[in-house]
């Protein structure tokens, strides 16, 4: 799904966010990109959903090589891509289900289309109640499931959450980490840019730690949850 | 999505936006038809005066003196002379006597007053050239032929009304083009106007803007509500000029009984090209203050 090679990333004023980085993530799989604050991960999403262009190295992303994509077909490259962010990015002067029917709107579904859509998106993170609710209404765990419905509208072939869990405490973080891996379980691959490594011990998953922009860790962690399964048998 | 719907979609939204933002956008409106009001009142203005010149010009006589003395054999030949060229329709000899007559059907007074002595007014032959007004001369060719006839000996004076008509029209084009510069002036600082007021739009909806780029609209969605706010803008503007302008002609033209200027000026309003061409320059002022606008902005400012 996603490949990277030789990846190099230098901003404009010489700051290195990533140096040589190397990686797979095949489909379907759930991915955790971690390491400290400024070690890199936002940027390596970033050159996935093609926010930002490597200085050096190639990118495929789903059969795509976004180093190279055309600024014109950036759009149908994001389509593909669901996003969330630490900060929700919602509209606050929109309601839920506007919020969470953009994508089917510049596609150019019927109103009726559009609402089918979002109602179930909401259905699916639990607020299907709240369509007509503002998001300054609603919790941060809320939002943060709003922005999710947004970025699953479409079912989409990969799903990338950059410190999706940052503003929100350990209750509501579960809430969200469950419904990534629920996401996963329909078949999207799940990339999570996070320092929560309880997360990760909890689930198991692909993960990438990253060290001041060099990939230090690519390993495959079982979940405690199979090791006890495997013992069990 | 078809192109109507995203017609229909970007207009709403720049309905939308200058809802939201309606104080800055009035003043972009005003602006623009200000700039629109002003060139359109001097074409309207310049339009009828010029209007009013040619018609005078239809009725333009050029009339040449000859000698008192001159004879037939004279009037005949400048006859000859002044009827070459295609523009002239009709050259028409008054003779003294018919000349007499004339003076005496206008000022009877004065005739009875004289009695007898008829004789005592000595006319010369005029020749009246009449120019045909559908097929006017250059000012060349007509200075050329009045040169020629001047050089015969028997013609004593030529009077005609070119000179200070060519004055009128002069003044009149001078008015007609400081209006229109003015016009265009304003206009161009309209479509600064609206330039900036389309980027604080798209300030206003960056975050918007940023999530439609992030699910995927294509910049022509991303940027079409914008141009669309420039466009309606210039719309807006050019129609409430237009309207202004004619809510102006009205009122003075129901009044143009009481003054001698308003049937010069203001005798017919703007044609129906000329409104049009107000409202496109409008719209087209708007879009392109719009598109300077958007233009800086870098694509894919998600972050
Ligand atoms: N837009 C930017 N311009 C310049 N430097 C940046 C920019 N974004 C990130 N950086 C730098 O790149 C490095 C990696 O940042 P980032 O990818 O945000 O790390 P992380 O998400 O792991 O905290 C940091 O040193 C940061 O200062
Ligand atoms: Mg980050």
């Amino acid at each position: 799904m996603i490949r990277c090679f030789n990846v190099r990333k230098t901003y404009p004023r010489g700051q290195v966010a990533l140096d040589d980085v190397s990686l797979e993530i095949e489909r379907g799989e759930l991915a955790f990109l971690t390491g400290s604050s400024g070690a890199g991960k936002s940027t390596l999403l970033k050159l996935i959903y093609r926010e930002e262009l490597p200085s050096d190295g190639q990118i495929i992303v789903n059969g795509r090589n976004v180093a190279t994509l055309p600024l014109s077909k950036v759009p149908y490259l994001r389509r593909s891509i669901g996003i969330v962010f630490q900060n929700f990015r919602l509209i606050a002067r929109k309601t839920v289900l506007e919020n969470v029917c953009y994508l089917p709107r510049i596609l150019g579904a019927s109103m009726k289309e559009q609402r089918d859509l979002a109602e179930q998106a909401l259905a699916d993170v639990g607020l299907a109640d709240r369509s007509d609710a503002f998001p300054l209404e609603l919790s941060g765990g809320e939002q943060q499931r709003v922005a999710l419905a947004r970025a699953l509208i479409s079912k989409p072939e990969l799903l990338i959450a950059d410190e999706p869990t940052g503003n929100l405490d350990a209750e509501l973080s579960r809430e969200i980490v469950e419904l990534l891996v629920k996401a996963q379980g329909q078949g999207t691959t799940v990339l999570v840019a996070t320092h929560d490594l309880q997360t990760i011990e909890r689930h198991g998953g692909h993960v990438l730690r990253l060290e001041k922009g060099r990939l230090v860790e690519d390993t495959q962690v079982a979940a405690p949850g199979a090791v006890a399964d495997e013992a069990r048998e | 999505m078809s192109l109507w719907q995203a017609i229909w979609y970007f207009v709403s939204e720049a309905l939308r936006g200058m809802r939201r933002s309606w104080g800055a956008s009035t003043v972009a409106i005003f602006a623009i038809s200000i700039s629109l009001f002003v060139g359109a009142f001097f074409v309207l203005v310049t339009g009828n005066l010029g209007r009013e010149v040619d018609r005078f010009r239809d009725r333009l006589r050029i009339n040449v003196y000859l000698n008192v003395d001159a004879s037939d054999a004279d009037v005949a030949g400048l006859v000859e002379l002044l009827e070459q060229p295609s523009w002239v329709r009709t050259v028409d000899v008054v003779t003294p006597e018919q000349g007499r007559d004339r003076l005496r059907q206008t000022f009877p007074e004065a005739f009875r007053l004289l009695g007898e002595g008829e004789e005592v007014i000595d006319l010369p032959p005029v020749a009246e050239i009449g120019i045909d007004p559908g097929n006017p001369p250059q000012a060349s060719e007509l200075a050329a032929l009045m040169e020629e006839a001047a050089a015969l000996p028997v013609v004593e004076l030529i009077d005609d009304d070119r000179e200070w008509l060519g004055r009128l029209v002069a003044v009149v084009t001078v008015v007609r083009l400081l209006g229109l510069s003015l016009g265009a002036g304003l206009l161009v600082a309209a479509t600064f106007t609206i330039a900036s007021v389309v980027r604080l739009t798209a300030f206003i909806y960056r975050e918007e803007i940023d999530v439609l780029r992030l699910v995927g609209a294509t910049e022509f969605f991303v940027r079409g509500p914008l141009y669309a706010t420039g466009l309606v803008q210039g719309l807006f503007g050019g129609v409430l000029a237009l309207a202004t302008l004619g809510g102006c002609h009205a009122v003075i033209a129901s009044r143009s009984a009481e003054t001698f200027w308003a049937p010069l000026v203001f005798a017919e309003f703007l044609g129906w090209r000329t409104q049009l061409l107000i409202i496109v320059l409008g719209a087209s002022a708007g879009l392109f203050g719009a598109v300077v606008s958007v233009r800086r902005e870098p694509p894919g400012t998600t972050s």
